[in-house]
């Protein structure tokens, strides 16, 4: 059905690309295809659609085949009504003003009658659970929801496969979980689906799974060591800190003190405040209360580094180097040197930060924050978003770097391996309360807690950690 | 004011119990040009058509946005007023107000009783073709995103101390260059939501000779009576 | 892919820099309160457009799109029709400048031309409004010759930024990302 031989492709410019793979998705069985960063996940999943190369300039070689067609020989209408394809990021993929709009989008180019549409669109809101929201703009739904409406615009124009890249990484364990779901039921009708995805663990115990692993050129890289000067201990003090946004109110009298010296973990569900609250310590968001730092020598205002989810916020320089010393006054060039290979971004010193993965430009922007060594600290709002395992392993090092050399780390994340290596962890409900707050692992053992606060523990999670145990 | 504010009050702007929201948008279009055309006529004439033009915005439902309309001009209006009546004559001065009047607020005819999707299908019936009417489309429905968008990049930025100054005119002048702290970012980041867009629209089968339109326009007896009225009016007012 | 003047990406593209003028123009207010600045950010952007789409009518798009979303969103105090001819007029002003002076906003000379005829653009539609109506007398007023310099200067300098922008583009390797689509 979805066979792909000896397909390579490399864009115009140098030095990235796919290299030659071969591969068979079966109908009925999920086939994962995994890898680290870099390795041409994205490019092989835009390969099997046909998006390359009808969209793309480069050099391409080797053929896909999609239900009997070559897919560089029939244009990309005829492609997509055999296959549909699932994107990384929810929200850039919705191109319609209503919830019924995006879905009917897809069915008005298959050249449907109007009855028809109309029976598919019923049966898509029904099935995806979107009925009570079909009016509502597709940009005001949470990323759980708005990839659901995604699959839901695909799979009401029937395909015979589906390709998905890399679905889960912007959810939250309920929304993936959720998401797995409904692709296990498309599988089990005989369909093809095939999923390129780093956060494997949701599909390794899944019967009748595919696997298959591409091979990268990461490489395991040395730690440097460091030789960062300690910081004087420090408490935060975040006392009644009240946030309203649109006349809603995201954080009502949060009571919160943090000492200096460790790795913090603030989770919940999407639109609980996590990110608010984050920017509230950052000093970027209005509130009420109070938020100080308590040193031995009195009360502070807070002086934090923050690194934003989306990195394309802050790159505008002409390579990595320029990006992190950027207006920098006298910046400290040996801390520079242990901050980029700690990075891993050594070998991107010199190349412009636009063209480099989004797991890579996270980096440059942590980099970036870090090389004005903030007195406090460091926030961060999902940093481990679109890094693979290698990279998750060298975040979390470097944060236990910064907190053992006295500086405050404070990050929101919905990846709970992450969120296990924090010291604390501080659970928010629905309403952005504080349902549990204590060290990770006496808070990922509260059952009751996450109940509480909507967020699903996935089995491979809850194996994972009887099984360290 | 925010974009997505305004879009908000856009959307509140949009008069849905007006008589005109079942009108075709061509007909609508119609409407506003020829009300356009009636101000180049003679005082006595315009005169006449006004007390027409209010009997219609009354039935329309549309008043009250009118005179909200003319009072966020109620100073230019009067500065006008005054300078011409000084300059030149009363009638002059009375000509030109109704004149500002009619010209500024005819199109919201169309703009308060049009959404943007039936824009869409109108431009597609005026033989636009489909892959501008949808690109437009896109358009509006992004500016609240870029808006949010926007408003990170300077937040990052001035997080990180890369705003420039820009307090003072001469600041503003001397810092341009540092502005592209903010220009490049939404640059890229704009650009990127473009190639998402296509990327997810051709997954979707975008570009088939096979689409249909599931929603349609259509000329109904409302469209008729106003286009027929319309065109009497005008041959009343310019007829010698 | 169907060979078209210009391609849906870029359609689209254009699109989104037309919502981006407007964005540009409502949130990126500076603290200068002088007629015309917000056509920094606005020719800026035109100017990059023109080069990211490096194809005549390109600015003419922004232009006709960002007018129709102003028109609809209810800018400018002179009403939708007024409105929606300003913002055609400084992208389709644009685009005559660069056609006359055959060549594109990556010359800094020629970004600022631009920058300031695109901005008149605006300018002139004021001014021609002023006479249909009737009342270039009151315009005058109003302070016809301010305006026109106030126009001129920010018209130059959103040409700049726009060179600028695009220069900082090129060094940061987004042509070459832009290279990868069709």
């Amino acid at each position: 059905m979805l066979r792909a031989n000896q397909i390579s492709f490399r864009y115009p410019q140098e030095g990235h690309g796919l290299s030659p793979v071969s591969l068979n998705v079966e109908p009925g069985k999920i086939t994962l295809v995994t890898g680290p960063s870099g390795c041409g996940k994205s490019t092989l999943a835009r390969c099997l659609m046909g998006l390359i190369p009808h969209l793309y300039h480069g050099e391409i070689s080797g053929e896909v085949w999609l239900n009997g067609y070559r897919t560089d020989e029939v244009p990309m209408w005829q492609l997509a009504e055999k296959a549909g394809m699932v994107f990384q990021n929810p929200a850039a993929q919705m191109l319609a003003p209503t919830v019924e709009d995006e879905i009917i989008f897809g069915l008005e180019n298959l050249g449907l009658a109007h009855d028809e549409i109309t029976s598919r669109l019923e049966t898509a809101l029904k099935d995806f659970h979107l009925a009570h929201m079909r009016h509502r703009n597709p940009q005001t739904l949470s990323g759980g929801e708005q990839q659901r409406l995604a699959l839901a615009a695909i799979l009401a124009r029937q395909p015979e496969a589906l390709i998905l890249d890399e679905p889960l990484s912007m959810l939250d364990t309920t929304a993936a979980t959720e998401l797995i779901a409904y692709l296990q039921k498309f599988a089990a009708s005989g369909k093809a689906l095939v999923m390129f995805e780093h956060r494997h663990e949701y599909l390794d115990n899944l019967p009748e799974l595919h696997h298959i692993a591409l091979s990268g050129k990461e490489r395991e890289t040395d730690f440097p060591s460091a030789n960062l000067s300690a910081r004087e201990s420090f408490k935060l003090n975040i006392d009644q800190l009240h946030v309203q946004l649109a006349k809603r109110d995201i954080i009502q009298n949060l009571d919160l003190e943090i000492n200096s010296g460790q790795i913090v973990a603030i989770v919940g569900r999407n639109g609980v405040g996590k990110t608010t609250l984050l920017r509230s310590l950052a000093g970027l968001q209005k509130h009420g209360g109070s938020v100080k730092v308590n040193t031995a020598h009195g009360d502070e205002t807070p002086n934090f580094g923050i690194a934003f989810q989306n990195p394309d916020l802050q790159m505008f320089n002409a390579s990595v180097r320029d990006e992190m010393l950027y207006r920098l006054p006298n910046p400290d060039l040996n801390y520079f040197r242990w901050l980029i290979s700690a990075l891993g971004l050594e070998r991107y010193e010199n190349t412009p930060p636009l063209l480099l993965s989004e797991g890579e430009k996270k980096r440059v922007a942590l980099g970036l924050v870090l090389m004005r060594q903030p007195a406090h600290g460091l926030l961060l709002d999902e940093p481990s978003l679109g890094q693979d395992q290698l990279h998750k392993t060298i975040l979390i090092r470097l944060l236990r770097t910064l907190a053992d050399a006295g500086q405050l780390v404070v990050m929101t994340t919905h990846d709970l391996t992450l969120a296990s290596h924090a010291d604390r962890l501080i659970l928010l409900g629905p309403g952005g309360e504080v349902i549990a707050d204590g060290l990770s692992d006496a808070v990922l053992n509260d059952s009751s807690a996450w109940q509480k606060s909507g967020i699903l523990l996935p089995d491979w999670f809850l194996r994972g950690r009887t099984e360290s145990r | 004011m925010r974009v997505s504010q305004a879009g908000r009050s856009r959307q509140l702007a949009l008069v849905e119990d007006s008589p005109l929201r079942h009108a075709d948008p061509r007909t609508k279009l119609f409407l506003s040009l020829a009300v356009s055309l009636v101000v180049m006529t003679s005082i006595e004439r315009l005169l006449i058509f006004l007390a027409v033009y209010v009997l219609f915005l009354l039935w329309a439902r549309l008043m009250i946005p009118t005179l909200e309309h003319i009072w966020r001009l109620k100073w230019v209006l009067i500065l006008l007023f005054l300078f011409d009546w000084w300059m030149i004559n009363l009638d002059h001065a009375i000509l030109i107000c109704l004149r500002l009047i009619l010209l500024t607020g005819v199109f919201a005819l169309f703009f308060s009783t049009t959404n943007t999707r039936e824009l869409g299908l109108a431009l597609e019936k005026l033989r636009v073709p489909y892959r501008y009417a949808f690109s437009l489309s896109l358009a509006f429905q992004s500016l609240g995103l870029l808006d949010d968008e926007w408003r990170a990049i300077r937040e990052a930025q001035s997080s990180r101390g890369a705003l420039p100054n820009v307090s003072s005119f001469w600041k503003f002048i001397t810092n341009v260059g540092d502005l592209i702290s903010l220009t490049v970012p939404a640059i890229v980041l704009t650009t990127k939501r473009a190639w998402a867009i296509t990327e997810a629209s051709y997954a979707r089968g975008f570009d088939s000779p096979h689409r249909v339109s599931y929603h349609s326009l259509s000329f109904t007896r409302l469209d008729f009576l106003l286009m027929t009225g319309t065109i009497i009016l005008l041959i009343l007012l310019f007829w010698r | 892919m169907k060979q078209r003047y210009f391609s849906t990406f870029q359609l689209i593209l254009l699109a989104l820099f037309s919502a981006l003028v407007i964005v540009a123009k409502i949130a990126l207010r500076t603290p200068l309160q002088m007629s015309g600045h917000s056509g920094i950010f606005w020719m800026a952007i035109i100017i990059v457009g023109a080069r990211v789409v490096p194809k005549l009518g390109a600015s003419s798009i922004i232009g006709v799109t960002s007018g129709l979303l102003a028109s609809f969103l209810g800018l400018g105090d002179f009403g939708a029709l007024n409105t929606f001819l300003s913002y055609a007029m400084v992208g389709i002003s644009s685009d005559l400048m660069l056609w006359i002076l055959h060549g594109n906003t990556d010359n800094a000379v020629i970004a600022v031309i631009v920058g300031i005829f695109g901005h008149l653009g605006k300018f002139l539609t004021k001014w021609l409004f002023g006479i249909i109506t009737g009342a270039p007398i009151g315009f005058v007023a109003l302070g016809l010759l301010r305006a026109f310099l106030s126009y001129v200067i920010f018209g130059a300098l959103g040409g700049l930024l726009g060179w600028l922008t695009l220069q900082a583009l090129k060094r940061a390797g987004f042509f070459a990302y832009l290279a990868e689509k069709r």
